[in-house]
């Protein structure tokens, strides 16, 4: 599989997905005209990393801002990994959130109370 | 044309609006207008949670509008009416920021429209966030609605969301909703 690499735009995230490594990352900011459209293709890429190896997924997270849209498409994708945790597979998520700017701290925190896979979210400096 | 001016330039100053706009909401203009207002905020030193809570309102209250009126391109007739009728205005008064917004919508919407509204004025904090995870759970795949968003900017706002219907015609009515933080 090729690796899946889409630049930040202002309303759009920096997508970084790594086929060796397993290491996905979003980062950026998330308020697409159109979310579905936008992580149509994020989706089906990591379903087809899913089906095509068993290696580890190791999901990372360091959007500032999501609007409402965006937060239902992540959580698509967490339906995905909450599924195949669920099936067995080593899966985890890790949330960078702005020391200086922690409101999407609480996307995060409401995210993690209803999903089982190993969630950590962490504070980070950002210069 | 410098005698309206004058007298706009009046009302601004007695509403404390701080920035407006009247027109077509493209993505584009979305973009632009939601980050100088960040900018703007930032620059009054504001506290980081009310500038995100801010920008986060303004996303969420010009992009219901351009799905609404992307919603309706199908009908040629109306949709040039409805499609040039947004607007949205951001002030402070009384040490409290407001973000307005006013669009043109059909008649037969505004029963779905009311009941979001009317649903989400009666709940608490609490009430809501249940409300929004289990709207967020059972949104179908790919719909358009304001139902989420509506939500959101009820939980963000300091005080229950301000909305008003005014008929135009038989067939449209001007929607107003006021958020206040």
């Amino acid at each position: 599989m090729e690796n899946l690499l889409i630049e930040a735009t202002k309303s759009t995230p920096e997508i970084d997905f790594n086929y060796e490594s397993g290491i996905l990352t979003i980062k950026g900011q998330s308020y697409p005209e159109n979310s579905f459209d936008f992580y149509k293709p994020i989706i089906d890429w990591i379903k087809c990393f899913l089906e095509t190896t068993s290696k580890p997924l190791e999901f990372i997270i360091e959007i500032k801002y999501m609007n409402t849209s965006s937060i239902k498409s992540i959580l698509n994708i967490f339906d995905i990994l909450e599924n195949v945790h669920e099936q067995g597979r080593d899966v985890a998520i890790r949330w960078y959130y702005d020391k200086e700017n922690d409101s999407i701290k609480e996307v995060a925190d409401e995210f993690k109370e209803d999903i089982s896979v190993k969630f950590d979210i962490i504070e980070k400096e950002y210069r | 044309m410098l005698e309206e001016i004058k007298i706009l330039r009046l009302q601004y100053e007695k509403q404390g609006i701080i920035m407006s706009f009247a027109g077509t909401f493209s993505q584009g203009i979305i973009e632009e207008v939601g980050e100088a207002l960040k900018s703007y905020v930032q620059h009054q030193q504001e506290e980081r949670d009310l500038i995100t809570r801010i920008f986060s309102v303004f996303i969420e209250m010009t992009q219901n509008i351009r799905n609404y009126m992307k919603l309706k391109e199908n009908n040629p007739q109306k949709y040039s009416l409805i499609n040039s009728s947004g607007i949205v205005v951001i002030g402070k008064t009384d040490n409290k920021y407001y973000l307005c917004s006013s669009n043109l919508m059909e008649n037969s919407d505004i029963p779905a429209l009311t009941k979001k509204l009317e649903n989400v004025t009666l709940l608490d904090k609490s009430e809501l966030k249940t409300l929004y995870k289990e709207t967020l759970r059972n949104a179908p795949e790919g719909t358009i609605s304001a139902g989420l968003g509506i939500i959101d900017m009820a939980r963000k706002a300091s005080e229950i969301l301000n909305y008003k219907f005014e008929k135009k015609d038989d067939e449209l009515s001007y929607f107003y909703l006021e958020v206040k933080m």
